[in-house]
């Protein structure tokens, strides 16, 4: 059940009245319903996925207590080793086994070897990487200390299978969720009214922009050995734009979702086509994945090599980021991808400007001045080359696509294939973002009193979803 | 809570309002057009044709069968039904649109090939029924033709994704620009252009498909033509003769055909092996006639139905 289809508004209509109504302000009751809903919009995509998720609730729920109530700390390393083997067990199995024996299969047949293996029939449950993140960081962060299990099952099965961010996050932490989760939620007027802006935001990110940027794009790469190299370039940028209106609109569509119910969720994005280096880029792109690496796996990987000083740091980055390609899926372009994307940190690493967040300078008509627009523009070059490598198929492909775009047809005019329409959406993307820098997103317009506008707004924002609305693309971030 | 809900529903309402309104404008306009897609549709829902002899088929039919050369041999008003890219399922359904606002005609012209029996949605330029999925009849039978209920149902969600066709549907009707994509003459289009035998080469066989059920709907309306004195004549037009040495189950579709002709009485005319057929300057692929080979087809076409004196 995606988002943008009429199976979920009518879904989600009567789920909100029932969450609304009889159970009004009955907080057990409404975790119940939402447990409920939650697994029932899980089991419809296949209900031979869900009790997966149900056994794994289950065993991290008794996993977080055992760890707590632990008399000693060996016992409680014992339980945590238990749950990181189950949890990251469970991603190597359904997301890895196939990418590891076609890995060994390759690399003995390079070696001269024939080998019978043959790749395994695995369903990937959807939402694994993401639900599993959520459980791994409970476990953890009990371990660490910080928090208590709950001993109320039904609000940690909730935050595990919530239903708005189950499929593609954000992954909230368990101090976030499930504290709103235990307490009494009254309906709240201007957080139902933000959400309902906030999703209407991300279905015009998701719709028009995504979506038709989709179309070009997967025309441009599937047949990119005989496209010019501007056409090559256009294809990365919009790859980009795609990339980003598809997660990012998921992401408002599922905060959205959450600020309706009455749930503050985790900001996932922070407009990071207006980054200023790599470092800004990943402090604002997907927050919720970047933050959990940073505090799982960069920050005691950073303290372990703190000795061996900025290659220290490298090293951890480079780690990062392996990792992050990884959770993306079992394939060597995302591995690539990752690779690159921490090299790019070195020149900051070594600088020592890699924390620095450089404050964005406005010249007077309100745009970002020439040094700062340059780095954007630079910074956007970068990520793209590197989503050039995460979008194809093969390094083979992704090599050969980067090595077409050096070449003296990047001075011809790129094919269009009618997609004028799609750059003055994406000008009203940029354009609205820019101006709402500040706010959680791009429809947030309390600050405009009448309502008369606020309307007008909000359809002509409907209006541009209907005439530029492309065909239907699944969400990008499902497949992870 | 209420205030948020009440405000919720009114601005659903006024979404409903200026949906019905764009749907209503869109509509309007694509109807206005002389896009061949929806021209006869919307001849026929203004009750513009009520012809006294129609064609209906295919693209065979459309392409090959010239209303003004008919008209002119026969002295009478005809008008072309020809519906691109769909068997006789989807032409019988174009025809009980005709009926409901047209008058019956006199003599249909049924042209059959080996497509004319299979089944089929409406899959090939779908857009063409979008202005007028709320017609009554339409409405209730496009379910079974691979619409769904909710285009069936809610304004304007037909149209989303189709900018071009909502971009002329808005431009025709606010005067801004006239369209006429390759515009038909009382829903005659010729085909233009030079021989291509590409298509003919990658093909090995071609094998006429008879589902069942539109053997049936076949036979409900021949039986309905001759319950309301409806003359019929089948005619399979001129298709390039190497095209039709590749027709498999050649024999049992023939009989099929010949089976309707002798219980209802209907003549088969039959063009395959007409001198047309074996020069490719007369058409565009091997199983399209040009402009040239459609109208010297019609004339001999409507001189035998003059002599056999219709």
């Amino acid at each position: 059940m995606v988002f943008n289809s009429i199976e979920f508004v009518v879904f989600f209509a009567f789920f909100f009245l029932v969450y609304y109504f009889p159970l009004k302000e009955k907080t057990n009751f409404q975790n119940i319903f939402l447990l409920i809903s939650s697994y029932f919009f899980y089991a419809w995509a296949s209900w031979k996925i869900l009790p997966i998720l149900v056994l794994t609730t289950i065993f991290f729920y008794w996993l977080g207590i055992a760890i707590y109530s632990a008399t000693n700390d060996k016992i409680k390393i014992r339980y945590l080793v238990s749950g990181l083997v189950v949890g990251i067990g469970m991603l190597l199995y359904f997301k890895y086994t196939n990418f590891l024996i076609t890995s060994f299969t390759d690399l003995f047949e390079m070696l001269g070897f024939q080998t019978n293996m043959h790749t395994l029939k695995i369903i990937l449950p959807l939402g694994v990487s993401f639900y599993t993140f959520r459980l791994l960081s409970y476990v953890i962060d009990i371990n660490r200390g910080k928090y208590e299990p709950t001993r109320d099952f039904v609000a940690f099965a909730t935050y595990v299978a919530f239903f708005p961010t189950i499929l593609s996050g954000p992954i909230d932490r368990p101090n976030t969720l499930i504290p709103q989760l235990q307490k009494k939620r009254i309906f709240d007027n201007d957080l139902a009214v933000d959400g309902c802006q906030q999703i209407l935001w991300g279905l015009f990110k998701k719709m028009v922009v995504a979506d038709n940027c989709a179309t070009y794009v997967d025309q441009v790469y599937s047949s990119f050995q005989s496209q010019s190299a501007s056409t090559l370039l256009l294809g990365a940028f919009l790859y980009t734009f795609q990339l980003y209106a598809d997660f990012s609109g998921y992401s408002d569509i599922a905060i959205g979702l959450g600020k309706l119910l009455g749930f503050n969720l985790t900001k996932n994005f922070n407009y990071p086509l207006f980054a200023q280096n790599i470092a800004d880029y990943w402090r604002r792109w997907h927050i919720s994945l970047t933050s959990w690496l940073t505090d799982y796996v960069f920050m005691p990987l950073n303290i372990k090599w703190r000795n061996i000083g900025n290659w220290g740091m490298i090293f951890g980055i480079i780690v990062n980021f392996l990792i992050c390609g990884l959770w993306h899926g079992g394939k060597w372009t995302f591995v690539l991808w990752g690779l690159y994307n921490g090299l790019l940190y070195i020149p900051l690493i070594l600088t020592g400007t890699i924390f620095k967040k450089n404050k964005l300078e406005i010249n007077s008509l309100g745009f970002p001045k020439l040094k700062h627009f340059g780095n954007m523009l630079l910074t956007f070059l970068l990520v793209s080359f590197g989503q050039i490598i995460f979008r194809a198929k093969s390094i083979e492909q992704a090599v050969n696509y980067i090595r077409r775009i050096f070449d003296m047809s990047l001075f011809r005019a790129p094919l269009l294939l009618g997609i004028n329409g799609l750059f003055f959406c994406i000008f009203i993307l940029l354009f609205i973002e820019w101006v709402q820098r500040t706010k959680s997103n791009g429809l947030e317009i309390h600050s405009i009193r009448m309502g008369a506008v606020r309307w007008s707004i909000y359809l002509s924002i409907l209006v541009l979803i209907f005439f530029f609305g492309g065909h239907s693309e699944t969400f990008i971030y499902f497949q992870f | 809570m209420r205030e948020f809900c009440l405000k919720i529903i009114g601005f659903f309402l006024l979404l409903l309002f200026l949906v019905c309104l764009l749907d209503i404008i869109i509509s309007t306009g694509l109807r206005q057009t002389e896009d061949y897609r929806f021209q006869s549709w919307t001849d026929i829902v203004d009750s513009k044709i009520n012809a006294d002899v129609l064609i209906m088929g295919n693209s065979r039919a459309f392409s090959h069968y010239s209303t003004g050369i008919i008209d002119s041999v026969l002295n009478v008003n005809s008008y072309n039904l020809g519906i691109g890219g769909h068997p006789f399922n989807v032409q019988y359904l174009k025809y009980k649109l005709y009926e409901k606002y047209n008058v019956k005609p006199k003599l249909i012209v049924q042209n059959i090939d080996f497509s004319t029996l299979n089944s089929s949605k409406i899959g090939h330029e779908r857009e063409q029924l979008f202005p007028f999925v709320f017609d009554g009849l339409l409405n209730h039978y496009l379910v079974n033709f691979g619409y769904n209920r909710l285009e069936l149902t809610l304004p304007l969600y037909r149209y989303f994704g189709y900018q071009m066709v909502i971009k002329n549907g808005m431009f025709e009707y606010f005067g801004i620009k006239h369209y006429n994509l390759q515009p038909s003459y009382k829903g005659y289009r010729p085909e233009q252009g030079k021989w291509d035998g590409s298509e003919l080469e990658k093909l090995s066989i071609i094998k006429p498909s008879m589902d069942q059920t539109t053997i049936r709907l076949f036979d409900e309306y021949l039986l309905y033509c001759k319950k309301n004195n409806i003359k019929v004549v089948f005619v399979n037009t001129p298709v390039y003769y190497k095209a039709t040495r590749k027709l498999a189950n050649k024999v049992k579709f023939n009989s099929l055909i010949y089976s309707f002709s002798k219980k209802y009485n209907i003549p088969y005319m039959d063009y395959t092996n007409d001198s047309l057929c074996y020069d490719t300057s007369y058409f565009t692929v091997a199983v399209h006639l040009n402009k040239k080979g459609a109208e010297l087809f019609s004339l001999k076409l409507s001189n035998d139905l003059k002599k056999m004196g219709y």
